[in-house]
């Protein structure tokens, strides 16, 4: 394969911005669901959506979907607004909800012929080639599928109509490992190849090693977004050895967490000023001063657990 | 070459894990001048990493004069790969050690037992490598 070619589509910086989202609300009755989000995913991009349930992940999704009408703001796939163009959108976007039903009575071929009607007649090769590499079985009816069999199907009918941007809402909750790893597999290539994709999911972990961005979200707002690599700067540990007093770890920047146990103190520092860190691990009694990145999983309770516990 | 999977959770970032990984290939000469490393479509989806990070990867490795891009062929392992790599997989782990036996030091282990810790540990990992090789070799 020729490498140039290959590094082309792997342009994270100046790449694009597919899907963009400007002041997005949307309450249902009294409750706010989305409380005015701002979004910018890139080309080629892996964009884990993070939060708790209920942080407006799905009501996000289901706006960028063209299943929902934002009450304000405004939601953009590839230039086109997500609900006046939602239908032209359809072709463009693959989309697989956190719980897909379909005609429970058709058997994996019966539902990719069904599709296709919606699709250009590409879609039936493609389709029939994603069910086995998937290595599901033609003839089963749907009703008889495991739940990830079933997953498989939804992916493979996002898929075959090859759409530039994927757009999935907890993939992989309740899936076997094989099968979870099966589908982050089939999002890297895919981000290799150009398109760009958007996950929603609360399984940080496994999240963690194939995004390229992450975004979290509580309580319909976005707490912070950033790419894999800003994150490990922007959030940071700092642990050390203190003889005398306590140091003061308000200076260093927003401070997400701390705590301290006799000698040894730490805290979880959002944006650190480099001074202050400097000027700490010089400061009189402090010593084995250490700072580290942190886990995906780390970031998310430092930023989800503070924001929760406000009303 | 045979990638082992990244570990996330190390405080090692993972583009520096792959570069590790195929600088020690290099340095135990399971990877030899000339040859291509896997494209970074073909590694991403096999390690389960973003094409960026195997990207950002190889740009190091190309930055270190350990591969050079040829052009409609892929990566090629240069001819001075081999020594340079040799050098930096010896600086890394002697890295790594003197840290850990700072450490040791600073809690207060006495020197014999510390020497005595790693001879026993590293009894215990070659003896590991050698059953993982052999039974890799049975398949």
């Amino acid at each position: 394969m020729d490498i140039a070619t290959d590094n082309h589509h792997v342009q994270p910086r100046t790449a694009e911005t597919v899907i963009e989202v400007r002041g997005l609300r949307k309450r249902f009755g009294g409750k706010v669901a989305v409380a005015g989000l701002d979004l910018r995913v890139p080309r080629g991009a892996i964009f884990a959506f993070l939060g708790e349930n209920g942080a407006g992940k799905t009501t996000t999704i289901r706006m960028l979907t063209g299943l929902l009408e934002p009450d304000a703001g405004r939601a953009t796939i590839l230039g086109k607004d997500c609900w006046k163009d939602a239908v032209r959108l359809r072709h463009t976007i693959g989309y697989v909800p956190e719980r897909p039903r379909f005609y429970d009575w058709m058997t994996v071929a019966e539902i990719g012929w069904f599709t296709a009607g919606f699709h250009p007649p590409s879609f039936l090769p493609a389709y029939e080639h994603l069910t086995e590499r998937f290595k599901l079985d033609r003839k089963a009816k749907l009703q008889t599928l495991s739940k990830g069999q079933y997953a498989k199907v939804a992916l493979s009918l996002a898929l075959a109509p090859d759409p530039a941007v994927l757009i999935l809402d907890e993939p992989t909750s309740g899936l076997d490992l094989l099968v979870r790893r099966e589908f982050l597999a089939s999002m890297v290539d895919l981000a290799g190849s150009g398109r760009t994709i958007l996950i929603s999911s609360h399984q940080v972990a496994e999240i963690e090693r194939v995004a390229s961005h992450v975004a979290f979200m509580a309580h319909g707002r976005l707490v912070l977004a950033a790419t894999a690599e800003e994150l490990q700067r922007r959030l940071v540990r700092y642990q050390l050895c203190f003889n005398g007093h306590a140091p003061d770890p308000e200076r260093l920047g927003t401070v997400l967490r701390r705590s301290a146990s006799g000698k040894h103190w730490q805290a979880v520092v959002l944006d650190p000023d480099p001074e202050a860190v400097a000027a700490l691990q010089r400061a009189d009694g402090v010593r084995d001063f250490e700072e580290c990145p942190l886990t995906l999983e780390e970031a998310y309770l430092a930023l989800l657990a503070e924001k929760g516990d406000q009303p | 070459m045979l990638f082992q999977p990244v570990n996330p959770d190390l405080p090692v970032p993972i583009w520096e894990q792959i570069v590790a990984q195929v600088t020690y290939a290099i340095a135990s000469g399971a990877l030899e001048s000339g040859e291509l490393i896997p494209s970074v479509r073909e590694l991403a989806p096999r390690i389960l990493v973003h094409p960026n990070t195997v990207a950002k990867a190889y740009q190091e490795l190309e930055r270190r004069g350990v591969v050079v891009s040829r052009r409609g062929k892929g990566m090629e392992v240069t001819p001075g790969a081999p020594e340079l790599c040799r050098t930096w997989r010896r600086d890394l782990i002697r890295r790594r050690v003197r840290e850990t036996l700072r450490e040791a030091v600073a809690s207060a282990l006495s020197p014999e037992e510390v020497r005595q810790i790693v001879e026993e540990e590293l009894d215990r990992a070659d003896g590991q490598r050698r059953l993982r090789d052999s039974t890799r070799e049975k398949r």
